[in-house]
């Protein structure tokens, strides 16, 4: 199945407007601005609303790890913690449905194979429980949404929607998923320099060998895009 | 707080006044509220839709009131931009939906424990296993899709398991219409219960319909579709049941008693200080907005309003979980279909309903596909498999999902 971008009747610009956009701008001046100021406005509320604004969400108190009591460094590992393994869980979601668009759209020259993709699935599941485990034995609930967990569940959504739309080929899907490798990394970079400030050593090492496991993952994705966006680029 | 229906004056209609900053305040937050206030907010971005929409339906049969009518309408629609505004931003729609599918368990199963009539009870205990059963499966789509767990949202007071399947739910209009209450002799509870949940069920149907579309799973798509159309079906259901006799007049009168009696029952429960004061202030002006129907009511109708309406409201809403009842209602009641406006067994269902649902079901079925062999687990399902366990079939193509009830 295609990989390739499709020739056909985009509408969008106005170079196919067939004039219409020429007259559009035909004697703007006529019809002034019915309020004065600039597109700063947005930002002048943006600053009162935050300034004003409650926090999304708190980490819970008493719930295994005493939160009342705990500093912000240890706070902010929980939350990361937390955070982690929203993405994770995502993650490996993610996954499943790339290899449903591996089925169906099938690969390219120097593109995965679907063991590679499981291959992956499987390392990022194994990271979710890492983190799930280590929540446990800190005494915490690895049931909990952190803020921080709240967050990338937010900015995983579109992510999420390219990869499991029908219409998105296995070419455009797999750079949605290299975005999330991306951020993946830089969460488990993040968590190591946290756990180890900590003084959480046994966990900072953990989490640098799942880092060295994503850098892996980032670098399989880079190429595969680079060998699909050559293969595709070769079609008639 | 006691309510006097006929004497409370509340805020006159000429003082009720909002400013754009007020109506999109500072929403709640979804990690710390408790999961009743979503509920509440839910229920009564509802019960606010359905007062505009009954109330643009009256004004397109009536001239004499259209005055009054368009006040009353326009202060209905900022409350529901007040309440339904308190809906956070990182709240998704398929989180919106859990919110949506736990009002239509825990408020339809309070109404029917507390309801006076056996059939109307009954009636409402057969939707109930039907949104019980929609719970599980969008709480299969969140865990399978995005790999989150719906509970979270819940918070535990409601279960995520199987209910009547939504697979055979499907059944022919004629088998959703159900006998009408008599208006002269109903209990005025009875009428306040088939108002707030036909709200209810008319306003989860109008929001499946607008986030449906917007998601790109073609399951997810598939199953809102799917779920959109039994609430059609229950707000078939529910407006049925509704005295088609009472007057134009005599319905506004018991809609406007009915938001008094919501906004109420959310004061007595709330327990976030924010919303409790949006609640507290809606109820004042659902009281000065009765008194103007009330009004209205005596002078057009000749009649007193204390002939529709009682002095004192009945006990509110229970916004807590009803784990047992629920479990009780789905051993004894699940086996259940409709013919016609009575409940039998689903051995007994009519040819037409079978048509219809075969017809409907003939290429796949969503609701199916989303929740095979799904079992509820803390955290998503993928918690409960081994660390890089996961098997994918070497085809998705051969993948085989039978219903087994």
């Amino acid at each position: 199945m295609k990989q390739v971008i499709t020739i056909g009747h985009n509408r969008t610009g106005t170079h196919t407007s067939h004039g219409r956009a020429d007259e559009m701008q035909q004697e703007m001046d006529s019809f002034a601005p019915s309020s004065t100021g600039s597109s700063h406005g947005l930002g002048m509320i943006r600053v009162m609303q935050a300034k004003q604004a409650e926090a999304m969400g708190s980490l819970p108190a008493g719930n295994g790890l005493d939160l009342s009591d705990a500093n912000q460094l240890t706070a902010m590992l929980v939350d990361k913690l937390g955070e982690r393994m929203a993405f994770e869980a995502c993650g490996t979601r993610l996954y499943e449905a790339l290899v449903s668009k591996h089925e169906a759209f099938g690969s390219f020259d120097g593109g995965p194979s679907r063991e590679d993709l499981i291959e992956i699935l499987n390392e990022e599941h194994r990271h979710l429980h890492l983190v799930v485990d280590h929540i446990r034995t800190m005494g915490g609930d690895p049931t909990v949404v952190t803020p921080g967990a709240d967050l990338v569940g937010t900015l995983s959504q579109g992510i999420l929607a390219v990869v499991v739309d029908p219409r998105a080929n296995f070419l455009q899907s797999l750079q949605a998923i290299q975005l999330a490798e991306m951020a993946d990394n830089e969460g488990w970079s993040t968590l190591t320099t946290l756990a180890r400030q900590a003084g959480e050593f046994q966990l900072g090492d953990a989490c640098e060998a799942a880092w060295q496991t994503e850098e892996t993952h980032l670098s399989k994705v880079r190429g595969w895009l680079g060998a699909g966006h050559r293969d595709a680029a070769a079609q008639p | 707080m006691s309510i006097h229906l006929l004497k409370d004056k509340g805020t006159p209609l000429a003082k009720q006044k909002f400013t754009w900053r007020e109506l999109a305040g500072p929403p709640y937050s979804k990690l710390d509220v408790d999961a009743f206030t979503r509920v509440r907010v839910i229920l009564m971005n509802g019960i606010e839709s359905e007062a505009l929409r009954f109330g643009h339906s009256f004004a397109r049969m009536n001239f004499d009131m259209r005055r009054e009518m368009a006040h009353s309408r326009r202060m209905h629609q900022f409350q529901q931009t007040m309440v339904n505004w308190l809906n956070p931003p990182d709240q998704s729609p398929l989180e919106t939906t859990i919110g949506f599918e736990q009002v239509a368990i825990e408020v339809t199963a309070s109404v029917a424990l507390a309801e006076p009539d056996e059939y109307l009870a009954q009636v409402y205990r057969f939707g109930l296993l039907e949104d019980f059963d929609h719970m599980y499966r969008y709480s299969a789509l969140m865990d399978r899709l995005e790999g989150k767990d719906a509970n979270t949202l819940l918070q535990s007071y409601t279960d995520i398991l199987p209910g009547r399947p939504t697979s055979i739910e499907h059944r022919h209009p004629h088998d959703d219409l159900r006998t009408p209450y008599d208006k002269e002799s109903v209990d005025f509870l009875s009428q306040l219960h088939a108002l707030t949940i036909m709200a209810a069920e008319h306003q989860t149907h109008d929001y499946y319909m607008t986030v449906g579309p917007t998601f790109s799973d073609p399951t997810a798509r598939m199953l809102y579709a799917e779920i959109a159309a039994i609430e059609e079906q229950h707000v078939t259901q529910y407006e049925s049941i509704i005295d088609p006799r009472e007057s134009w007049l005599e319905k506004w009168l018991l809609h406007e008693a009915n938001e008094v009696y919501n906004y109420w029952s959310c004061v007595e429960s709330e327990d976030d200080a924010h919303v409790k004061g949006i609640w507290e202030r809606l109820l004042d002006y659902e009281l000065g907005q009765l008194r103007v129907v009330a009004d209205l009511f005596e002078k057009h109708e000749g009649r007193d309003a204390a002939e529709v309406l009682p002095e004192r409201l009945p006990e509110p809403v229970q916004y807590v979980s009803h784990r047992e009842f629920v479990r009780q209602v789905l051993s004894e009641e699940v086996q259940f279909s409709a013919v016609g406006e009575d409940f039998f067994d689903r051995e007994e269902e009519s040819s037409a309903t079978l048509e219809y649902r075969d017809q409907l079901n003939r290429d796949v079925s969503p609701s199916d596909v989303i929740a095979a062999d799904y079992v509820w687990r803390p955290g998503t399902e993928l918690n409960a498999i081994d660390p890089g366990a996961i098997e994918l079939p070497r085809s998705f193509e051969r993948e085989q999902i039978r219903r087994t009830v």
